[in-house]
């Protein structure tokens, strides 16, 4: 009917698009950040493993805010690609392995799985030394092992063995090792423990930083803010890096968070956002934010994009709030192991039959390890065992609260 | 096997080129031994399941991801997952099968390339049994509890009964009591195996000792402990899927509704004829000078426009400041005017009706008058110049009816709205369109 169509006469038009000429002036942002896992260019590969060789990553990689991107470009030797791809193999591995043990009630308790992220661990692994520092949240077996324990300490760990990273007293959630601070049950909690570490670095003039890693869901807890706050006002060489797996315990992301664009949660810091799925995207980025934050510019704050196959924890399916489509989907369009490879096998670094024989090597490691783990004894079942292991050799209190006055340790 | 797929993937888009080759790849390499699947605990309380049905068949290969089968717990039924690509080389417990244990073989993994027909499953058998044998007595009696098959939950039921009556408690009660109940045993020197333990398993609680005590009523441990049996699992034996509501009598409602109905929005109707005889002879003007035919929609959308365009303020309630400025007796400034957002009705008058036109607000209320009397409504435009069957359209060139809905504060603006609309189009037609 006419009386309907009297909807876009050009009078009533020319006002109303001035208006929104006004009021939106910033030009949409035709370059995000993507999390393809394969594509790069890389010029001549030289034959030698330990010489280096220049690989330019794909334009989508990096997103800055208040910050120059760092170069796409950077130096990897074969070698390098190698052990990166070994590294993130065994992470997965021994994380099915976890998810297997735990559907054998072998583990109990709690236990989150990194599957579909170890592109993070593995790159920023491979751009900072033994003397940085990293803590995690929950999520953090494959950061514990990248950072100098075992897959047969970690997996003895969750199966609470006295070989444990821990003793077997920790669990999933409480792994440490020397340059890694944990493994933190508390929602957020780590992010300003890490700022303190960073501080205490640039307390003794040592030119390393720490990565104080956290999770989507975690990225709204106001600790965070403060730890942001504190980090600034004392130019503190700290990196947020906020792992961006889309979804938290069970909500996505853009239902729990204002702003989604983590990177930009700094405000006053600048941030920058990576293609978490591309693990040389990763270590370069890494490698750039620790040069940054050494070279006394402050903090930063990163945000990986990534995803991750499993539930939340072993007790979500990870199916109620995204579709097995879209799991499937990015499992086999952007998986960070696969895209890894695709490159390894395009650049003609390694055959086919070499990656097949670092598949096979890191199966053997992990299947060996998890063997050894499950032959490792339980922790002894005395009161000594509670006590112990709680402080810094030296520095425990006289004496510490049993349940009743007669099981007061002292010591 | 890379040079085919690169070859094909040359072909195919980029999307399914990264698809096909991605999916080619895996991390595993062929090794050519079959893993067991066993059943697997979906929750940490699951302690057997069955499996509602296999998603692929013996033979057929699957990707990490993929599920592989349902299994239904006590609690819903859940899909398994694929950790990694593979072959499904042997269904062992069949679909439909209820009450198998967590850790029972279900089925055998192969790996793609494998050749099943050599594939060695005896072995993985045997295996599984030293396994089970491995597990060592001190490695809690929990395990042993899960690993050995079925009876747990019937032995389970045995036990949470109130067994008060005999005196030695079974050697599966959790051997470490809580600190209160350890603090009662030993401050009245008593000795836990004394006791008999009325909690889970025949934990010993507070409640049991100081009954023993006898300083609360002996049997009231005894007949907690019934209760939380009795109610920890829902019973709902009893309920009935409810009946089929009776359908609701046909005829009933109507009367009833009318009834309900008068409290319509507070909406006014205007209405105003417009002549579109001079709208017509410009269009007719332009026709022969300019050869261009304007449609009438245009006319009409710009005298919408612009009569849209500055209307005086709409009557509403005065805000805050105005209230505030009026107790101090300052100047209000004056309220803007606006731009206003109405869209008039155009319907064709009906020739003899015309005289009866009136300019002024009506209502869809029926006139109490005519309610009193029982009789159809008469009065108000709405009433009299509503077609009856579908509209044919716009009378071009003769009398319109242009009719405007609008809320009660909004009557001002929409007056003055239709009074600008029909001036444009009745008296300045030509100046809309050039």
């Amino acid at each position: 009917m006419l009386a309907r169509s009297l909807r876009s006469p050009r009078l009533l038009a020319a006002p109303l698009r001035s208006q929104f000429v006004a009021a939106a002036p910033k030009p949409l942002s035709l370059r995000t950040v993507t999390t393809d896992a394969a594509s790069a260019s890389v010029g001549a590969v030289p034959s030698d493993a330990e010489q280096p060789f220049t690989v330019t990553l794909p334009n989508e990689v990096f997103e800055a805010y208040e910050l120059d991107a760092p170069s796409r470009q950077l130096e990897v030797t074969k070698s390098q690609l190698r052990q990166m791809y070994f590294h993130m193999t065994s992470i997965r591995r021994m994380e099915m392995a976890a998810d297997s043990l735990y559907k054998q009630k072998k583990i109990r308790g709690f236990c989150h799985l990194s599957t579909g992220q170890e592109a993070i661990a593995t790159g920023i692994e491979h751009a900072i030394t033994k003397e940085d520092a990293v803590i995690t949240a929950y999520r953090c077996h494959g950061f514990a092992y990248l950072r100098g324990s075992t897959v047969k300490a970690v997996i003895a760990e969750l199966l609470g063995r006295k070989d444990g990273i821990a003793y077997g007293k920790g669990g999933s959630m409480h792994m440490f090792c020397k340059g890694f601070y944990g493994g933190n049950g508390i929602v957020g909690a780590q992010v300003p423990v890490g700022a303190g570490i960073a501080f205490a670095m640039k307390y003794e003039d040592k030119p390393n930083t720490c990565f104080a890693l956290y999770g989507d869901g975690a990225a709204n807890q106001g600790q965070v803010f403060e730890a942001y706050n504190m980090a600034k006002l004392w130019d503190v060489p700290v990196v947020f890096a906020c792992e961006n797996n889309k979804y938290g315990m069970g909500t996505a992301s853009n239902r729990a968070s204002a702003l989604t664009e983590y990177y930009k949660r700094g405000q006053y810091i600048p941030g920058l956002k990576v293609n978490g799925m591309d693990v040389l995207a990763v270590k370069q980025a890494a490698a750039f934010a620790k040069e940054y934050a050494v070279s006394g510019k402050g903090p930063l704050v990163m945000e990986f994009v990534t995803y991750r196959y499993g539930g939340h924890s072993m007790s979500d399916p990870g199916t109620t709030y995204r579709t097995r489509d879209e799991v499937v989907n990015m499992r086999s369009t952007q998986d960070p192991i696969q895209g890894l490879r695709k490159r390894i096998l395009e650049w003609g670094v390694l055959t086919e039959d070499e990656l097949k024989q670092v598949d096979k090597e890191a199966r053997q490691l992990v299947d060996k390890e998890v063997v050894e783990a499950e032959e490792s004894p339980v922790p002894d079942t005395n009161f000594e065992t509670l006590f112990k292991d709680i402080y810094v050799p030296g520095s425990e209190p006289r004496w510490t609260r049993g349940r009743t006055a007669e099981e007061t340790h002292y010591y | 096997m890379a040079s085919s797929i690169q070859r094909f993937s040359a072909l195919a888009g980029s999307q399914l080129r990264r698809q096909t080759l991605t999916r080619g790849f895996r991390t595993a390499s062929a090794t050519n031994a079959a893993q067991a699947m066993t059943m697997p605990a979906m929750s940490p309380t699951m302690t057997e399941g069955g499996i509602a049905a296999w998603k692929f068949k013996e033979g057929e290969s699957f990707s990490a991801g993929d599920v592989l089968l349902e299994v239904e717990t006590d609690k819903a039924q859940i899909d398994v997952e694929a950790p990694e690509d593979g072959v499904l080389a042997k269904i062992i417990v069949p679909e439909g099968a209820k009450g198998v244990a967590v850790g029972t073989r279900i089925a055998v993994l192969a790996e793609q390339g494998d050749d099943l027909a050599t594939l060695e499953m005896p072995a993985e058998d045997a295996k599984l049994e030293a396994k089970k044998e491995e597990i060592t007595p001190e490695q809690s009696t929990k395990q042993q509890h899960t690993a050995q098959t079925k009876p747990p939950t019937v032995e389970a039921s045995a036990e949470s009964t109130p067994a008060a009556s005999h005196n030695h408690p079974d050697p599966k009660r959790p051997q470490h009591p809580s600190p209160s109940v350890m603090n009662l045993l030993k401050t009245h020197k008593l000795e836990a195996s004394q006791i008999a333990g009325t909690g889970p398993k025949g934990r010993l609680l507070k409640g049991d000792i100081l009954a023993h005590l006898g300083r609360i009523n002996k049997a009231a441990p005894g007949e907690l402990s019934a209760r939380l049996t009795k109610y920890s699992k829902l019973d709902l034996s009893n309920i009935k899927p409810a009946a089929p509501k009776p359908k609701p009598a046909a005829a009933a409602p109507p009367p009833e509704k009318e009834a309900v109905k008068p409290a319509p929005p507070k909406e006014s109707e205007l209405a105003m004829p417009v002549n579109f005889a001079s709208v017509s002879r410009v269009q007719e003007k332009l026709q022969n000078t300019l050869g261009v035919r304007v449609p009438l929609s245009t006319f009409i959308n710009k005298a919408t426009a612009a009569a849209n365009a500055a209307l005086p303020p709409a009557k509403s309630a005065p805000t805050q400041d105005e209230l505030f400025n009026d107790l101090l007796g300052l100047p209000n400034s004056p309220r803007k005017a606006s731009r206003g957002n109405f869209t008039p009705t155009i319907t064709p008058l009906p020739r003899k009706g015309v005289q009866a036109v009136e300019f002024g607000p009506s209502t869809e209320q029926p006139d109490i008058f005519d309610v009193l009397i029982g009789a159809a409504p008469t009065r108000g435009v709405a009433a009299r110049t509503k077609p009856k069957g579908p509209q044919e359209g716009i009378l071009a060139g003769g009398e319109n009816l242009l009719t405007l809905k609008v809320p009660a504060d909004e009557e001002e603006r929409a007056r003055v709205f239709l009074g600008r609309v029909k001036g444009l189009l009745e008296e300045r037609a030509g100046e809309l369109v050039l």
